[in-house]
């Protein structure tokens, strides 16, 4: 055994550790320097802390969302409610759709702020970039809280786990 | 924030009502209960439709009539300035505008639309046409390009640079060379209104197929439907896009069949305005390239009933297994009119409705 290699698990391993994890369903939309609008489903969505009110939000270095979340862009994080599965899909990439074309799905509404918002979600977060950190394929980055729209919070929540969409009570 | 637009929503067949701006709706007809379209008229018909839960309303843009004796369409409100009094007026459906490319300035009308969006809460739409009427046109000086797609690919690209910079923009296309453009406030709606066409030919559904979310596609049958959808489908995967796929149907909804059949004869043969019938085919069947060429051959009854639309005249339960036919088709809904609005509508919400939701067309 070689001392240099750390131990890992395969990917493989980890994926199917992590289809474990049960994970609310969040969309990250923002608007990039052309104007062009720009949508992504992320389950790695995280509560960094209340003071500032700060989150985290994780996406794939490669992903045109990595490249606009600069610091200073804003974004809104969209959780999703049980009733936006195609929303989830389309963002995700499971729908033929592309680009801009994915905003067909769901009802986008402008935030004073020229922040798109995610009409029917449960809550947006309309955040500004603040830091953000390179780990392996994926970008980390710190989204400070402008403010919380609070859309539709009886809906009931979209779900992922185990591979698939579901909800809870 | 919003509640999600109208066409978002979660019914799988969706309706809405087309041209109670203009006199007679889409019917060309002489009697007597014909639609007068009075600003009256309007609100009353919205607010039936409004709260039976009816996804939107569409106008028609025309800027002179049909001739014959009751000068068919003279009569009809310009659309931006009607959605905004409707908005003002209404607390759910979706209001459309209808517009002529040619005809209106791109900045005059990225404000106008946000204007609308504003009053109703982005319940706003955008119908884009772009003209087949050369004595309308005359009315402005204008005369009907033949590349009037590639102007309207530059119209809405202007509207949609003005909603998403912040900065003013220059713009330098071909039919546009503009300076400096800005335009708040921005619609309330991402990244613009939704947007519809009625596209018949190659460069419009491609237009439809890059630029709208929805478009409205007539057939003489049912079964023709089909190719309409899986042709628009194609084009609109060609851009990552998906677009949602209308139509449009005039209704006679009676309790009996045979009264339903009587009354559609009655309004739309016996007395139907026969010249300006002629007048509307004729003109048409010329420069529209909206219809199929069987739709003017055979349907001279249906250009009097629904200028050539496609008829849904019967029982409520005929009409429902019509339109299970047509969403099976692929359509994601259909715009209906009617001879008088206020008098059928609530006939038509009280009794298809309930049917649409048993037939799982509807969940509400």
């Amino acid at each position: 055994m070689l001392a240099t290699s750390p131990r890992t698990a395969g990917a493989a391993t980890f994926k199917q550790g992590m289809r474990a994890l049960v994970g609310g369903v969040t969309v990250i939309a923002t608007q990039d320097a052309m104007g062009v609008y720009l949508g992504l489903t992320a389950t790695s969505v995280t509560s960094l802390s209340a003071e500032p009110p700060s989150l985290l939000v994780c996406v794939n270095r490669s992903s045109p969302m990595a490249e606009a979340l600069q610091a200073g862009v804003h974004f809104s994080a969209n959780v999703l409610s049980e009733n936006q599965i195609d929303v989830a899909q389309a963002f995700g990439g499971q729908r033929t759709v592309r680009g801009m074309g994915r905003f067909a799905y769901g009802s986008w509404f402008r935030s004073a702020h020229d922040v798109p918002l995610l009409g029917g979600a449960r809550v947006s977060f309309e955040c500004v970039a603040a830091e953000s950190m390179d780990w392996a394929t994926h970008r980390v980055v710190i989204g400070r809280v402008c403010d919380v729209h609070f859309t539709h919070p009886a809906a009931r929540p979209l779900v992922y786990h185990d591979g698939r969409y579901t909800t809870v009570e | 924030m919003p509640k999600p637009h109208p066409l978002k929503g979660p019914n799988r067949f969706k309706l809405g009502v087309f041209s109670s701006n203009a006199d007679g709706g889409l019917a060309i007809t002489t009697v007597p209960e014909r639609w007068r379209a009075s600003w009256d008229d309007n609100l009353n018909a919205v607010g039936i439709a409004d709260r039976a839960g009816i996804e939107f309303f569409l106008p028609i843009a025309r800027w002179r009539g049909f001739g014959g004796r009751t000068k068919v369409r003279e009569w009809s409100f310009e659309t931006f300035t009607w959605a905004a009094g409707l908005a003002a007026a209404t607390q759910q459906i979706g209001l459309f505008m209808t517009v002529h490319v040619p005809l209106l300035h791109p900045v005059y009308a990225a404000k106008a639309l946000a204007t609308v969006d504003h009053i109703s809460h982005g319940r706003a739409g955008l119908n884009i046409v772009c003209g087949w009427n050369p004595d309308e046109f005359a009315m402005f000086g204008v005369t009907l390009g033949n590349d009037a797609y590639g102007q309207a690919a530059e119209w809405i690209e202007t509207i949609e640079r003005a909603y998403g910079s912040s900065e003013p923009f220059d713009f330098d296309g071909k039919y546009y060379q503009l300076k400096g453009v800005v335009s708040r406030p921005a619609s309330v709606q991402v990244p613009r209104p939704v947007t519809m066409n009625a596209a018949f030919g190659a460069p419009g559904r491609n237009f439809a197929a890059k630029n709208c979310d929805f478009l409205f596609s007539t057939f003489s049958t049912i079964e023709d439907g089909h190719g309409h959808v899986a042709d628009i489908r194609e084009r609109a995967a060609n851009f990552g896009r998906e677009v949602g796929i209308y139509t449009v149907c005039h209704v006679v909804c009676r309790e009996t069949q045979a009264e339903a059949d009587e009354y559609y004869h009655k309004y739309a043969v016996a007395e139907a305005d026969h010249a300006a019938v002629d007048y509307h085919m004729a003109s048409k069947k010329e420069f529209a390239g909206s219809h199929d060429k069987s739709a003017f051959d055979l349907y001279r009854q249906r250009f009097a009933g629904g200028a050539g639309t496609f008829p849904l005249v019967g029982t409520p339960e005929k009409i429902v297994d019509d339109m299970i036919k047509i969403a099976d088709s692929g359509y994601a809904g259909t715009a209906l009119t009617f001879v008088n609005y206020s008098y059928e509508l609530p006939f038509f919400c009280d009794r298809v409705l309930p049917l649409m939701k048993q037939a799982g067309l509807r969940v509400n």
